[in-house]
This record gives C-alpha cells, structure tokens and sequence, in this order.
C-alpha cells in the first residue's frame, strides 16, 4: 500500500493524469480488479497483526492508507465466516478494530478488506515535472567499496537486497542434547534386553567468521541383555558420529570442502568417511567432487583404520532447480593394503513437487576372478526405485522397486556367510501403494508387493480407511486388515490405529491382531496368534524440551513380551 | 572395549548427565524465542507479501531484532505447512545461505537432512519416522511386508540383535537364512547334537520361533 501511494505521487509529481481507479491493481495483489468495486468506492486489503483484549485486533493499515475512524472493516478467516468490524483508532500506518458480532478467535494473519470513499484518494495533481535540483557545491563522494551481489549497471536502485557476507556476521550454535532408553522383557526364562544411551548434537555456524561449518554428533551407550539370568551382552560404546568442518557449498562460494569424519554429502550411498571430500559446483547445477580417506565400519562402535578408499562423482542437471538429475560416482577401497571393491553408483532423479516424481539408485560391484562367491565382472549389487504420482485431490500412488544381493567385500559389513550363500542370495520385491479421499475426512487406502528371493516367492496386501475427528477433532482413526506370505511363514490380521494430535502434544494407541502360520509345518502347533497393543506419547514445548513415552504388551501362544521406553530431548 | 555396568546404576549416571548437559547449555529465554533472528544473514527471507509497516515485526534500528509478540503463520502466508519439529525451528534454519530454499524443499526430507541410510531405504522418511522426535514408528507394520515378518520372540527383539548397523542408520545387506543370526545357538545345540547330525539348514522344518531356549518341535 505504500509502495502504491509512492507511486500515485510519483504520477502525479510526473503529469499523469490520474483516472479514478488507474493503477489498483498494484495496490495489493490480492485485491479483487477494480471494476468489480462499486463507483466512488476504493477496496483496501489488509491483515490482522494482533490481538488485543476486549475483541479488539490490530490491523497493517493506517491513515497513510485511506483509514479513518470509524471505517467498516471485514475479516475473512481460513475458517469461519466473514468477521465484520469497525476502526476504533487509527495511527499512520496501523489500526485497531473492534469486532462484531459473534466469531470466534480471529488468528494473526487473518485477511480482510475495507471499502473507503474514492476521494480519500484524489491526491493533489503537480502541473509539469519535477527538476531535480543539483547542488553543484557537493564534494565528490570516494569510490564505494562495497560490492553488491550481482548488481549491474541498469538495475533499478529498489531491487532485493542480497544477504551478508559471512564476515560481516556473527557466529552461532544449535544442537540438541538427546537421551532414549529401551527395555524388553520376554516371558520364556526372563529374557531381558536394555539399550541406554546419551548424545549431543552441535552445529556451529560460521566460526571465526568465514562461512563454515563445524558439526559434532556423539553418544555414549550401553547395551545388556540377559538369557536365562546369564549376561549374554554387557557393553558400553562411546561413539563419534560425525566431527567436521566444512565451508563452502553456498550461493556466495560454489566450492564446497569438509573434513574430519561426515557423510559424503555428494554421494551419500558411499557412507561415512573420515578423511577429505571436495565438490564444485558449475554454471546450471552441475556438480562434481572427489573425496579420499577411511571408511568406519557400520557397526555400533565405528571402528575405523582398516578401509581406505578414493571416490569420484559427476551430477548432471536440467538447471539450476535440479528438477532433473543424472549422477555417476565410482569407489575404490582397499581392506588392510588390499583391493577389496569397486563400486559404481548410478542415480537419477526427477522431482515435479505438485505432481509426481521419479528416483532410482543402483549399486553396481565390479568383482575380479580374487572375489569370494562371484564371478569376474560387472554384478547389479542393489537397486532402489520409486516414482509418486500426487494427484490434485491429495489422492497418490507410490510404486517401489528393489533389487537386493549380498556383496562379496573383505571389509567388515555383515556377519560372514558362506560362499553358496553369497553367490546364490538375492530379492527383488514391487510394491505399489495407492491412498484416496473418499470424503474430507475419510481416506482409503492399500498397500501391496511381491517378492521373489533365490528360492521363494510370496507377497503382502493390506487395505485400510483412515477417519479423522470421529468424536473430537484433531484424531485420527485408522483400521485395516491384512495379509503376508514370507519366507517362513504366512500372516493374516487385523489392526487399529486411534490417535490424537495437539499442538504440542500427540498420543496414540494401536492394537493388531494376526494369525501367523509356519510354512512347512503339517501339524498345527505352528499356528499362532498375535496380540499386539502399543501406545505412545509426545510432548513438546516451545522452550525446546521433547519428550516421548512409548510401551507395549505382546503375547503369542504361551508367551508374552514387554517392552517400554522414553525419548528425552532438549534442543537449542 | 567391554566394561560390565550395572543397568539401573547406568540409567541414573545416564539421567544425571543428561541433566546437566540440559541445564549447561539451557540458553537465556531471549535465545529460545520461536523465530530466533539472526542478524548477520540479512534478508534472506521473501518479505514481499509482509505488512508495509516494519516495526510490527522487528525491533531495533537495524531491524536485526524481532518483536517478542512476532508471530508468523507460515501456511497461511505461504501455503506450506511447517509440520512436526519444523514448527519450533527458527527461521534461518532452512532460509540461509545454502540457496533458494524451494529449491531444496521440493526435494523432500532429503533436500536439507542427511540421509544416514545411504539411500537403502528410499526418499519416503514419514513411512518409518514421526515428524517430531524423528523416532521410528509402526516398524513392526512395515517389517511384516517383507520377506520375513516378525513373529513370536522375532517380534520382541530390538532391532539391532539382527541389524548389527541399526544404531547407525544401516539396516542392510542382511541374510534371512537362520544361521546368519543364530550359528551360536546352532553351535550349543547338543541335544541332539545339529551339526553331528548335519543339521545346519532348514531350522523352520522342526522348529517355531515361540521362545529363545525351548524349540517347538513337531
């Protein structure tokens, strides 16, 4: 509004002769075209910025804008009906309105419009332009030293102001302090499994005022479990899970280095790395980048020292909004001095976000005749596919694809198997998942797949209806019913899902029920019914505290299970 | 490193580290605020649509500073939703330097998180995660849709007694065959002995997974 005042003088102070209604449509954009306004009436928008006692809001506009004491004002609420309300005072640039009528809580934010008299508008008329008066006497200014980004001679003076170079801002830290804790208990024999653990998370932003990064996240943990009353594991871990410094990689540098230990931030399907990664980016989104160090190994401890490896990436983009990318990226590693893996990554990814997407990710070994269970040659390691297709109505589907093979690498990964198994194992697996509104507050839903391993077969179905605000608002009702066909055995059931979501807080309960059959088995104590009820609960608080309960009983035949835990968190 | 801890008196040690790492780093409550604003990474934020009037919201002669009122409602401003732990984030943590950030909203969770599962789980987070704690949820749901639901005692185990990598994000590449959790139990199964027998496959064809130390045996 006052950019289009400025603009009325502006005409006026130019000659322009200003017709009633020329130039609203700058007024606001989402004011309704002038030609809809009765003649001699002026609509404003505006916006409610606060709330005061005795039904009183503020609102954005003020006498620079045509207001008056007095004026009529109508809110719109996202919901409820139009709030009318009349200006009880009125300051230059903001008002207070007192409400009408019944309505409830007008939110900050809230739209509305006024409708004034045209004359408030009628702003005197300059004769002839304005000659702009130049002081001759003025001492020549020295040269500015400040380099506006990307400024270019022609540029209007009003353009976007551009953001501050790091060394012209002040350092900062957020991270998180995180505690959760586990413990299950089984019936048979008073089996008893623990899982404690403390963290922290920092992230330092800018230290020493050059745009960078530090990042620390670790733990400390311990883990028992019980077997019959023996200590079967009895272990305290203290792990580092990141340590790193990076800058670059922003609008004002395209040049992004990290080290110390991180995921690969340009390849992240290389996993963790404790040594060195550079990534450039070009003109229209391409990226490259080059990393070299050891790899931790993916166990609790993170033991490192053992793999070392080079990789190398490029990625391909459609433009400068990555809407479509292509990457390759190789990886070399050796395991104690010797070769161990040659691994390719092959990605793809295309993100129309109103609409639908597409990514795929392969992982190909390439084994030479030394390499345990494979033959020499290129091997389809593991794929990962998906694409989602959103439709207006909020109505999806999702169809995913993987593909799974154990790889033959000296590196420690996974418990050791034997060769047969190596050479023989795989899984592929399609799944196609679709959700409807049937109603603004009922979904439909199914989920399905198929799976196919070296040996076997089978597949699942669920199909469920979600229902929202069944007795109060804010909930969440779900029931479905399904059916799966493992490799060992065969599943049929049924769950529920009643959950309520607040502001800051949200709990939920669920109980399932199925009746799982062994494969293979001909007599019929392979028969089994599950009962399963979980409950869990959130709270959180605006000063930055989390914390989370969560339990469940479980019985099948005989037997039953416990398990309970917490999750404690402070941001900052 | 093995140290043996006795579990209750590791909770309290747990409990009471916690509580003074919360409390030493406990900021002053003008550096919680919702929409902390920092100073040093300008306007980066779109202020196009905001009111004309720039003291409704900011303080200050360098407008660096919010009102301790200010509050914005970032769906119904912008018409995307700040769901989950987003709600309580300030500002510059996703409009900053990195670029414009709907560039990298569009990408999903894994536009501006990291993706500690190095791609073997896919782009959909919300199917495992909820959005506040970003703990997991509805696993056991999700596990009953491979090739190897969970049942009886599988139902009541932690993740990582077969997920070796499950504290750190990496769930595969794993094996369903039984020996590739349980060769120590096959190792112990003297009555008979298995191996002797040479019984070492097919553990499904005698045994049920009811209880850890006792087989159901047709």
């Amino acid at each position: 509004m006052r950019r289009e005042c400025g603009t009325w003088i502006l005409l006026a102070a130019l000659g322009v002769p200003i017709a009633h209604g020329q130039g609203t449509g700058e007024r606001n954009e989402a004011a309704p075209a002038q030609d809809a306004e009765p003649s001699g009436v002026e609509k404003i928008t505006l916006r409610v910025t606060g709330i005061l006692a005795g039904g009183i809001v503020t609102i954005d506009r003020g006498t620079a804008d045509g207001l008056r004491e007095g004026d009529r004002v109508t809110l719109r609420p996202l919901a409820g009906k139009p709030r009318p309300g009349r200006v009880s005072r009125v300051d230059e640039r903001s008002a207070e309105v007192r409400l009408e009528g019944p309505g409830g809580v007008i939110p900050v934010g809230t739209r509305g419009f006024a409708q004034l008299p045209a004359e408030r508008f009628a702003t005197p008329v300059a004769v002839g332009p304005a000659t702009p008066q130049v002081d001759e006497t003025l001492p020549e200014h020295a040269p500015w030293e400040y380099t506006d980004d990307g400024f270019e001679e022609g540029m209007p003076l009003l353009r976007s102001i551009d953001g501050v170079r790091p060394q012209d801002r002040a350092p900062i830290v957020t991270g998180r302090v995180f505690s959760m804790g586990d413990l299950r208990l089984t019936s048979d024999d008073g089996r008893k499994d623990g899982f404690l653990r403390l963290g922290t998370e920092l992230h330092y932003e800018n230290p020493a005022e050059r745009g960078g990064q530090l990042y620390f996240i670790g733990e400390v943990n311990h883990r028992m479990t019980e077997v019959n009353g023996q200590v079967d594991e009895s272990v305290s871990i203290g792990r580092l899970d990141r340590l790193s410094y990076s800058v670059g990689g922003t609008r004002f540098e395209p040049s992004r280095h990290e080290f110390g230990r991180f995921l690969h931030d340009g390849v992240p399907e290389f996993g963790i790395l404790d040594g060195y990664e550079w990534n450039q980016r070009l003109e229209g989104g391409h990226r490259f980048g080059t990393s070299v160090g050891f790899l931790p190994e993916p166990t609790p401890k993170m033991s490192t020292g053992d793999d070392f490896a080079v990789s190398g990436f490029y990625q391909w983009a459609s433009d400068e909004r990555e809407r479509l990318t292509a990457t390759g990226a190789y990886q070399k590693s050796w395991h104690n001095g010797d070769a161990d893996r040659d691994l390719f990554v092959f990605k793809l990814d295309y993100w129309e976000p109103e609409d639908w997407d597409f990514h795929a990710t392969t992982w190909v070994d390439w084994y030479t005749e030394g390499d345990v269970g494979k033959g020499a040659g290129p091997e389809l390691t593991s794929v990962y596919a998906s694409s989602t297709r959103r439709f207006a109505n909020g109505n999806g589907l999702l169809f995913t694809y993987t593909h799974d093979r154990l790889p033959s690498v000296d590196r420690y990964e996974f418990p050791v198997l034997d060769p047969l198994l190596l050479a023989t194992e795989r899984d592929d697996r399609l799944a196609g998942d679709g959700w409807a509104w049937v109603r603004n507050d009922r979904r439909l839903f199914a989920r399905s797949g198929a799976w196919v391993d070296q040996e076997d077969f089978g597949g699942d179905l669920e199909l469920g209806v979600e229902q929202l605000d069944v007795w109060i608002d804010g909930n969440r009702t779900e029931l479905s019913v399904f059916g799966s066909r493992g490799q060992f055995s065969t599943l049929l059931g049924l769950r529920t899902i009643y959950g309520v979501q607040r502001n800051l807080l949200h709990w939920s309960v669920s109980y399932e029920y199925f009746q799982s059959n062994q494969i293979g088995f001909t007599d019929d104590n392979d028969d089994l019914d599950h009962h399963r009820l979980l409950g869990n609960l959130d709270l959180t608080r605006h000063s930055g505290w989390n914390l989370s309960l969560r339990g469940g009983l479980e019985r099948w035949s005989d037997e039953f299970a416990g398990v309970a835990g917490f999750y404690l968190q402070r941001s900052f | 490193m093995k140290i043996h801890i006795r579990p209750v008196r590791a909770l309290s040690y747990l409990l009471i580290v916690f509580g003074i790492l919360a409390c030493v780093v406990q900021p002053s409550v003008d550096d919680v605020r919702q929409h902390r604003w920092w100073s040093g990474l300008g306007p980066v934020l779109p202020h196009d649509t905001f009111p004309a009037d720039c003291s409704l919201c900011h303080l200050g002669e360098d407008w660096h500073e919010l009102r301790e009122s200010f509050h914005f409602d970032h769906e119904a401003e912008t018409g995307v939703a700040l769901l989950g732990a987003h709600a309580n984030a300030s500002c510059l943590r996703c409009h900053n330097d990195r670029g414009p950030v709907a560039t990298f909203a569009a990408r999903g969770c894994g536009g501006c998180h990291e993706d500690v599962h190095i791609g073997q789980l896919g782009q959909d987070c919300l199917k495992c995660h909820q959005r506040q704690t970003w703990e997991p949820i509805g696993m056991l749901a999700q596990h009953n849709r491979t090739r190897f639901p969970l049942v009886g005692v599988h139902a009541a185990t932690a993740c990582r007694r077969c997920h070796e990598g499950a504290e750190i994000g990496r769930f595969k590449p794993i094996s369903t065959e039984c020996h590739t959790c349980h060769a120590a139990d096959l190792a112990r199964a003297n009555n008979p002995n298995h191996i002797a027998f040479g019984w070492t496959r097919n553990c499904d064809d005698c045994h049920v997974p009811t209880t850890w130390t006792q087989a159901e045996v047709r």
